[in-house]
């Protein structure tokens, strides 16, 4: 196993949770999806995993990368681990690499540091790298500075520098949100073929549920810092338990969405400072039930052992049955085609009112 | 050049009247200037060369394309807010092209845009109200509570609650700051709305509550839209035409369910297997075409077709010859334009052994990348 993630949390200085409850594990090869809206914990969680975490905020909870124990360790004894045995893509590449450094010496760096290359072996073994990423010329790109090369290109390199040492696992923070599609499909190509070649955990953290669908054999969606659910890809995009998860899939427009409206998630993400009671994401949801309002549903499994919910909901709720027709309609006293006409009003509102409406 | 698509389509001199817009040959070059006190001209950014389309009233023309071919600066030419190189604009029958701004202005309250990013198109310093107010006070329409009242019902056309007119943008979350954008477009009941990115800074749950929005005013109020998005599904979801721009060109126009169906150019069937499927199975199952390389340099575009240099099936006459927007094949409707000599039939796949020129890029290795999706 490369990672083993328990309870890890991320607690902002004045005790406030930020990231609670996840907890995962990785073996090599495996590929995990964190997928969530910006403010939902996904991008804290993996700062939490290297030991990234900005001034102020504490982890809590357990993360054994490679069986080294992350949190709480002194910054001496995580450098070796970074770039090492775990390396971590960025989302813009522009602000992860240094402007005024050349990009040879920005992927020499883990090579000099970990594998201790100096010289013609370091130049070969950089020259190597970007040749990997299918990077034209890499003599010339050793030569450039950020600036002088696309954002593909950039993307390239900073791959190209997180690959270096060969992690074991490594770690996608929207690598390729910033990047065209076709650029996009290149990038998510060669983190594949990288992570077939050399057996790689990948943990690719995103909130388009496409790159998901491409790249993911288990996929976490995190809500209001907690993860909410946990499964294989086909069992989320098919058969998803929670409401979020469903409502994500159903707000993407597919083939079968023309002509017609799209079915948003009513309202707006909470603020992580003034979570709503129970279950965070209740006052938008279209099956509130009273329990929902007071109690926080616990990570549980549904079904299948390796299908994790958190949600008050029965395990069949959200298949297409007339027994989950007749549930909606009992549970939220509204059908879900009214929710997405109520769209507009509820984002203004903010959640109390919400909440007072679904409840009238 | 001329011979847009729509042009040649049957009965086009009936539907004259409903052309809102029609652009002819439009052309942006932006020179480049190097020298201290003397500054001379070294070069020209082709952002846009030559394109011709028309704009139906009621109509949403989605416009797609990569990072730098041309999509933005064919939208503010539309807007007026660049004047032109070369080509006409004619709005409603009238030409507008570089207008002196007196002459422009009645035309401005008819078109409007809504921007991309909702933090950098609003002044963090200015409340709401006087922020959607402003379309009424540069035009002279409403004052004091008069326009007050007006402000107030954009709010609540656009689904923002109106006791907010008086907070500042910083107090509003990044789908309702879309709104107060929306509000803004809206004040002067424009005839056309051109739409550069608005729901890209979303997150994805937020997008489908402002694309809803978008349809729905669109309804209401018998708007006209230009939709430029790179994402594809949602522009396929929002328009009834689309065109795919590359280097400054149009490379493909058609209704969108021709398009996303029967794609004829090689890049856009190239761009639509680039676009991340959300369905696990399907993304297995569908074969991905990995372009080459990057866009090329629009200060030295390539001759003959711009695509040559990284299409798969380029030949020796797509680097002499530059192609026109023409229905290709027989059973293509004339509203499907492709600028191809050698457009894709149907189920045809797309490999890079059918070019007989040299790609770009870094040789026999990467030319053999015809990935399978997923996999």
């Amino acid at each position: 196993m490369i990672l083993d993630v328990q309870n890890l949390g991320v607690t902002a200085r004045d005790g406030s949770p930020l990231v609670s409850d996840v907890s995962f594990r990785l073996e090599p090869g495996e590929r995990l999806s964190l997928i969530g809206e910006s403010g939902s914990g996904k991008s804290l969680t993996s700062f939490a995993i290297t030991g990234l975490l900005p001034d102020g905020l504490t982890a809590t909870g357990s993360v054994e990368l490679a069986n080294v124990q992350v949190v709480g360790a002194k910054e001496r004894a995580l450098v070796p681990l970074r770039g090492r045995t775990a390396s971590t893509v960025f989302q813009e590449p522009l602000t992860a690499l240094d402007p005024l450094m050349r990009l040879g010496a920005q992927v020499a760096e883990p090579l000099r540091r970990h594998l201790g290359l100096r010289g013609a072996a370091l130049r070969d073994a950089v020259h190597a790298a970007l040749e990997e990423v299918r990077l034209p010329d890499p003599e010339r790109i050793a030569r450039a500075y950020p600036h002088e090369i696309s954002g593909g290109q950039r993307q390239r390199v900073a791959i190209a520098a997180a690959l270096a040492c060969r992690p074991q696992l490594l770690i996608a923070d929207e690598p390729t949100t910033a990047l065209d599609v076709t650029v996009q499909a290149q990038i998510l190509d060669l983190i594949q073929r990288l992570q077939r070649e050399f057996e790689t955990a990948v943990i690719m953290i995103t909130h388009d549920l496409g790159v998901v669908a491409e790249l993911a054999d288990q996929v976490l969606v995190m809500y209001a810092g907690k993860p909410v659910e946990v499964a294989d890809s086909r069992t989320i995009y098919y058969g998803p338990h929670h409401p979020y998860t469903k409502g994500l899939i159903e707000s993407i427009p597919s083939a079968s969405s023309i002509g017609h409206q799209l079915r948003p998630i009513t309202g707006q993400p909470p603020s992580l400072i003034n979570l709503p009671r129970g279950c965070s994401f209740h006052p938008r949801c279209p099956y509130v039930m009273p329990q929902c309002r007071s109690d926080i549903p616990p990570l549980e499994p549904i079904g299948a052992a390796e299908h994790l919910s958190a949600c008050f909901l029965p395990e069949t709720a959200l298949g297409f049955s007339e027994e989950s027709e007749r549930l909606r309609g009992a549970a939220a006293g509204v059908p879900l085609a009214g929710a997405s006409a109520g769209a507009a009003d509820a984002e203004t509102t903010n959640s109390p009112s919400a909440t007072g409406r679904a409840s009238a | 050049m001329t011979a847009t698509a729509t042009n040649t389509e049957p009965g086009a001199a009936e539907v004259a009247g409903d052309v809102l817009l029609e652009v002819d040959d439009l052309a942006k070059y932006f020179p480049i200037k190097q020298g201290i006190i003397f500054q001379r001209e070294v070069g020209r950014v082709h952002a846009v060369d030559g394109v011709s389309l028309q704009l139906r009233r009621g109509e949403t023309l989605g416009l797609v394309g990569e990072t730098g071919c041309g999509k933005s600066t064919l939208a503010r030419l539309i807007a007026g807010l660049y004047p032109s190189t070369r080509g006409s604009i004619r709005f409603e029958g009238q030409d507008i092209t570089n207008l002196s701004p007196g002459k422009m202005r009645p035309f401005r309250r008819e078109i409007q845009m809504i921007f991309q990013d909702p933090y950098g198109s609003l002044n963090p310093r200015r409340r709401v109200g006087s922020i959607i107010g402003d379309p009424f006070a540069i035009h002279g329409v409403a004052d004091g509570a008069e326009r007050r009242t007006k402000v107030q019902e954009l709010m609540e056309v656009v689904g923002l609650n109106p006791e907010h007119f008086n907070r500042f943008p910083a107090e509003f979350s990044g789908g309702q700051r879309q709104r107060i954008g929306v509000a803004r477009a809206l004040a002067l009941r424009p005839k056309l709305i051109i739409c550069d990115e608005p729901v890209s800074a979303l997150d994805v749950s937020i997008q489908a509550q402002v694309v809803n929005l978008l349809e729905d005013l669109q309804r209401e109020f018998n708007l006209t839209y230009i939709f430029i998005a790179h994402d594809l599904s949602i522009v396929r979801h929002v328009s009834d035409r689309v065109a795919v721009m590359y280097l400054g060109r149009l490379a493909e126009v058609a209704t969108a369910a021709d398009l996303y169906d029967r794609p004829r150019h090689p890049y856009t069937k190239a761009l639509l297997s680039a676009v991340p499927e959300p369905d696990p199975d399907r993304a297995q199952a569908r074969q991905r075409i990995i372009l080459i390389g990057d866009v090329p340099s629009p200060i030295n575009p390539p001759a003959g077709c711009r695509f040559h240099p990284r299409c798969p099936k380029a030949q020796q006459d797509c680097t002499e010859q530059m192609p026109e927007l023409t229905a290709t094949f027989e059973d293509d409707p004339a509203t499907h334009g492709t600028a191809c000599l050698h457009p894709v039939a149907d189920d045809e796949a797309l490999t890079y052994e059918q070019a007989s020129i040299e790609q770009d890029g870094t040789g026999a290795e990467v030319s053999a990348v015809l990935g399978h999706g997923g996999g």
